[in-house]
């Protein structure tokens, strides 16, 4: 339990840091969830084009050189 | 030469007069400054000088005494400004320029911003924008707004409009808080709170006692009571508290010929003029010493004031790289070789506009090499003493008292009643006057004239300013409070207790400075300056500091996009030198706590591993 609560709030502090440096700190809560949404699928979707898309190509492009 | 002809009652004569002691050729000077732009010699004095000395080199102007006299705030076109001719100096002019200048009052450190942190201050910054625009998009904002105003264009709708309502209003219980009490070296805060994210505040009906890093109360003289205050409310039983009329008419009293007297002791030059409003000093006193056909060069950090000032003169500005003397001698130079725009006729007057220490930054003006750059080039200089006026310097007389030098050869001097004196107003002080003469020349005839010169700027301004024909005459207790603790400064009072002060602040502000580079956190400016920006670059790191510190009986202020560049966000703490050691250390304490938390500590400077010394009044650095 003890580790549960370190590693909780270990978490929790740095989400503040992050809230920090992204300005979320000071925004209601609807936006910050609307902006951690917005990045979580940014970065979703740039996973996708990297892992569908940019991957088979340098391949390609290693396996032809 | 633009006279009011609507206000020009036969007293304006008689009141100029009677405030100087040769009245009657001061009078006949007057008159010929108002009726005709172009003056004759004025009696034999002068006749008698141009003989023995046939070129005088005011600021600015080289010319020939005797046949025609330009001095300054005559805005006619001068023939040599803007056209410095390179005389051979004798030994004794030589010595005249160069001050002994010690490096280490230029000890000031502006740290670069690490670049991931400035990378994540405009990502932050776009986010805001952005989340700005949608809440605009879908709630409407909680605002007065316009009505019956259907086919006009809307009058409040720009970007600061939008960024007062979705970046500062997300913060602003950080700012213009309600207080109640004296805010001396510790401030009783009254709390309130916000529902709905900044629009509207309840007040909860709790006080907070903080120590208050936020005023300018450099020498702790806002007090509401010791002989400061005691004296003022002799003077409001004795005089009222406004004469409800300006200087000009009928608002003049004794108690303020007494305080332009004293300013000018105080600073150490001869004549001062004082005014009812610090930010009026500079706003409607600059259009009335420039004009258009003039060149401005103003510093990039210059306040509010000055710009506002400026604008309204009509003047050409350039603006000049904070602090940076080379970049000002650039501009100089290319000023006079290019002249004007367009025309390229020589500019009627060139103006540097300095200030002594800059409110955001905390840096201290490089007064010495601007000196030596304006005689070079025979420009004007006008320094802006608001913050430092009482704050720096051995004796507490300003930057002049700071770098050791003789106010005398800076041509307009301008500062605030409202920091160190703990009160209100503004003053300007200044001489015109030939240095070189006054230094070659000690006989009496040139004295006289010289004496007859000194108060130029300031009668011409006691004619011509604004702010003195129009505004209303400083409240007789205000200038009474200033007249008091500017006596304790100056140790008129018979006691040491200003130079106490002096030196109480002097020693905060370093003991307090080292502290926090040995913490880590950059700070701007200057190692003496008394305004210690500190560096948090982020809108919620600005929010989450002032919260966090008010939690902590703490009391400071943030300074964002208005006041700074937009991605500069700082908080600035005020010393004062009613700041006692441990107050300081409950502070520095707090700050080091918070820094590691909220992640302050950007700089890179090598830090000091020696425990800093606070010095004792007993020992002198």
């Amino acid at each position: 339990m003890k580790l549960l609560e370190k590693v909780l709030s270990f978490l929790q502090y740095w989400y503040f840091r992050y809230t920090l440096v992204t300005e979320l700190y000071m925004v209601e809560k609807w936006e910050r969830h609307f902006i951690n949404i917005f990045l979580v699928s940014l970065f979703c979707l740039l996973f996708y084009f990297n892992h569908k898309i940019l991957l088979p190509a340098t391949s390609l492009v290693l396996s032809a050189g | 030469m633009v006279g009011d002809w609507r206000r020009r009652p036969v007293g304006r004569e008689r009141q100029v007069e009677s405030q100087v002691p040769w009245s009657g050729t001061i009078g006949t000077r007057i008159e010929a400054m108002a009726t005709t732009s172009r003056r004759t010699c004025v009696g034999t004095t002068l006749t008698e000088i141009s003989e023995t000395e046939q070129r005088i080199q005011a600021n600015g102007i080289t010319s020939r005494l005797g046949c025609r006299v330009n001095n300054n705030g005559y805005a006619k076109a001068h023939p040599a400004n803007g056209h410095p001719r390179f005389i051979r100096e004798s030994k004794d002019e030589k010595e005249n320029r160069t001050y002994p200048i010690k490096l280490s009052k230029y000890n000031e450190s502006f740290e670069k911003v690490p670049f991931i942190t400035a990378a994540l201050t405009h990502f932050g910054f776009y986010i805001l924008m952005f989340l700005g625009f949608i809440n605009q998009l879908l709630f409407t904002p909680n605002v007065a707004k316009e009505r019956k105003r259907k086919g006009y264009a809307p009058l409040y709708e720009n970007f600061e409009q939008f960024y007062l309502r979705y970046v500062y209003r997300r913060v602003r219980d950080c700012w213009n808080r309600p207080i109640c009490s004296v805010p001396g070296a510790t401030v009783v805060l009254k709390d309130r709170t916000t529902n709905d994210y900044g629009w509207t505040f309840e007040f909860t009906g709790t006080e907070t006692k903080c120590i208050n890093l936020g005023s300018y109360n450099y020498l702790g003289f806002a007090e509401s009571t010791g002989p400061c205050a005691e004296e003022s409310i002799r003077t409001l039983k004795k005089f009222g508290c406004s004469s409800c009329s300006s200087r000009l008419e009928l608002g003049s009293m004794p108690i303020h010929n007494e305080l332009e007297q004293l300013t000018a002791r105080f600073l150490g030059v001869e004549d001062a003029i004082v005014f009812g409003m610090g930010f009026a000093t500079n706003t409607l006193n600059l259009p009335s010493l420039v004009s258009a056909g003039s060149l401005v060069l103003s510093d990039e950090k210059n306040h509010a004031s000055v710009i506002l000032g400026l604008r309204l003169s009509g003047a050409i500005i350039r603006v000049f790289k904070h602090n940076n003397v080379k970049h000002l001698e650039d501009c100089l130079k290319k000023a006079i070789l290019l002249g004007q725009q367009n025309t390229g006729e020589p500019w009627k007057k060139i103006i540097i506009v300095v200030e002594g220490i800059y409110s955001m930054e905390g840096s201290i003006v490089h007064l010495p090499e601007i000196l030596k750059l304006k005689k070079k080039y025979k420009a004007y200089l006008y320094l802006d003493e608001a913050h430092s006026t009482g704050a720096i310097g051995k004796r507490g007389r300003g930057i002049c008292d700071y770098y050791d030098v003789d106010p005398r050869e800076v041509d307009i001097l301008m500062g605030t009643f409202t920091k160190s004196f703990g009160s209100a107003g503004g003053y300007i002080a200044g001489t015109k006057v030939a240095n070189i003469l006054r230094n070659k020349h000690k006989n009496t005839a040139v004295h006289l004239f010289n004496s007859a010169f000194l108060q130029t700027l300031i009668n011409y301004l006691r004619v011509h300013s604004h702010a003195h024909s129009y505004a209303m005459s400083m409240s007789p207790p205000i200038a009474q409070q200033i007249i008091t603790s500017m006596k304790i400064i100056a140790g008129e009072d018979g006691t040491d207790a200003g130079k106490k002060r002096t030196k109480q602040l002097a020693r905060n502000t370093r003991y307090f400075r080292r502290k926090l580079n040995q913490i880590g956190v950059i700070t701007y400016g200057n190692e003496n300056s008394p305004v210690v920006p500190m560096l948090v670059y982020l809108f919620s790191k600005i929010g989450s500091v002032v919260r966090t510190l008010t939690t902590r009986n703490i009391a400071t202020v943030g300074v964002g996009f208005p006041a700074t560049p937009l991605m500069e966000g700082r908080i600035r703490f005020c010393l004062s030198a009613a700041h006692t050691k441990e107050q300081l250390d409950y502070v520095l304490k707090n700050i080091e706590d918070i820094s590691g938390t909220l992640g302050l500590k950007y700089s890179n400077k090598p830090r000091d591993p020696n425990p800093i010394e606070y010095y004792s009044d007993s020992e002198t650095e």
